[in-house]
């Protein structure tokens, strides 16, 4: 989206245009789903949190200050939630307690514990994708995160290092060492074989 | 490789867009992370199909949100002083309540007390001798074994609540109501009236969409 078509929708937005809200899901919905998808390893938690981070952009979306860095405000909150949910999951590992997404029942919060994948496998079909996923997982949820959301949320190394409150040169050693734990994992490469 | 805090944060500066001379370790940093981002990328990506149904979920979540915050405006009233003079002047006597109660109970104990030291004095006088025989041999009085003291002081203090509770609650039952009986007496606010008129607003809300619907 254009920044100036952008702040046009994010006004009508704010005027409570539910069609302009629609347009910014239309943009910002599969990225946010993707992060959220990633970021989880569950569709079930995917999906529950995009509805909540639009609800939140409902709520919020009159106390945002434009100055062209709206993805990057979004996907901070985004990032927010996510690591709320993780914390969570850490703090009450009941199965149950979370989305089961496992046929065996595992909640999500001891496929987290666990630190093992895959999740979904039957939904993420492609192999290339369920291995990536697998990899991710086993990354700290920081480093994950920090790779997610420059990814998704297209941050620089600022926003990132802001949002994470840690230095900025701890970001990027963070990132860097993350991409190449990632692709010692994942063996020949990120295509599927 | 591995770079210092220092060579990183030069490196993040050079990738945000900062025009910076990397070293050649540093530039060496920078090609492997875009390589490695570079490969992420159509991995990472989740296909489109998977996230419909989220987000078609999120949009019905976002109409919800956008009729709520709409509600909110007309829910929200502005309160006038005279409303916040009244639910402070409630509060004041509620609190008053347990103070009154406090009251009572302390008279009751102060004539409970008193009442008690009577019955010990009516106690130790009784068990005095009471004459001596003719044979000018002193003995004591045989009479009916007297009620322990504690049994007697039970039996006052039973009498003394009996006696003070329902005064005590039947004075504070009449305060209250006296109390509800001036308040209802007011009468009604503009605050009432606002509140009548929002009442009905939500109602035509709430009418207005199931009709829309």
């Amino acid at each position: 989206m254009q920044p100036e078509r952008l702040r046009a929708v994010i006004v009508s937005a704010q005027a409570g245009d539910s069609s302009a809200y629609r347009e910014l899901l239309d943009t910002y919905g599969r990225r946010l789903y993707g992060y959220f998808l990633r970021a989880t390893g569950s569709h079930h938690d995917a999906e529950d949190l995009l509805g909540e981070v639009m609800l939140r952009l409902v709520a919020r979306l009159d106390k945002y200050d434009d100055r062209g860095r709206f993805e990057p405000w979004l996907f901070r909150i985004a990032a927010n939630m996510v690591r709320d949910r993780i914390r969570r999951a850490r703090a009450n590992p009941v199965p149950g307690s979370l989305s089961i997404d496992s046929e065996a029942g595992a909640s999500r919060a001891d496929q987290l514990l666990a630190n093992t994948g895959p999740v979904d496998d039957g939904l993420l079909a492609e192999e290339a994708s369920g291995r990536l996923q697998r990899a991710l997982m086993k990354l700290d949820d920081t480093t994950r995160n920090m790779i997610l959301v420059r990814h998704f949320g297209q941050m620089n190394y600022k926003e990132i290092a802001d949002l994470f409150q840690c230095p900025l040169g701890t970001a990027l050693a963070r990132v860097h060492r993350g991409l190449k734990a990632l692709r010692r994992m994942m063996g020949s490469g990120y295509e599927s074989d | 490789m591995n770079l210092t805090e220092q060579q990183y944060e030069r490196v993040a500066r050079h990738l945000d867009g900062q025009n910076l001379a990397l070293s050649a370790d540093e530039q060496a940093v920078r090609d492997e992370i875009a390589r490695d981002e570079g490969m992420l990328a159509p991995a990472i990506a989740v296909p489109a199909e998977e996230s419909l149904t989220g987000i078609r979920h999120a949009m019905v979540l976002v109409e919800i949100g956008i009729q709520e915050n709409a509600l909110g405006g007309i829910l929200d009233v502005d309160v006038p002083t005279e409303a916040m003079d009244r639910a402070w002047r409630r509060t004041r006597s509620a609190l008053a309540r347990p103070q009154r109660r406090l009251l009572g109970v302390a008279a009751a104990a102060a004539s409970i007390a008193a009442a008690a030291a009577a019955l010990l004095v009516m106690t130790m006088i009784a068990e005095q001798p009471m004459h001596s025989t003719p044979a000018g041999k002193v003995a004591t009085a045989h009479k009916a074994a007297p009620p322990s003291r504690a049994a007697l002081t039970e039996a006052y203090l039973a009498s003394v609540w009996a006696a003070q509770d329902p005064v005590i609650n039947f004075l504070a039952a009449e305060i209250d109501q006296l109390e509800a009986d001036v308040i209802a007496s007011t009468p009604p606010a503009p605050v009432d009236i606002g509140l009548d008129q929002a009442e009905r607003a939500v109602e035509e809300f709430w009418l207005d969409d199931a009709v829309l619907e």
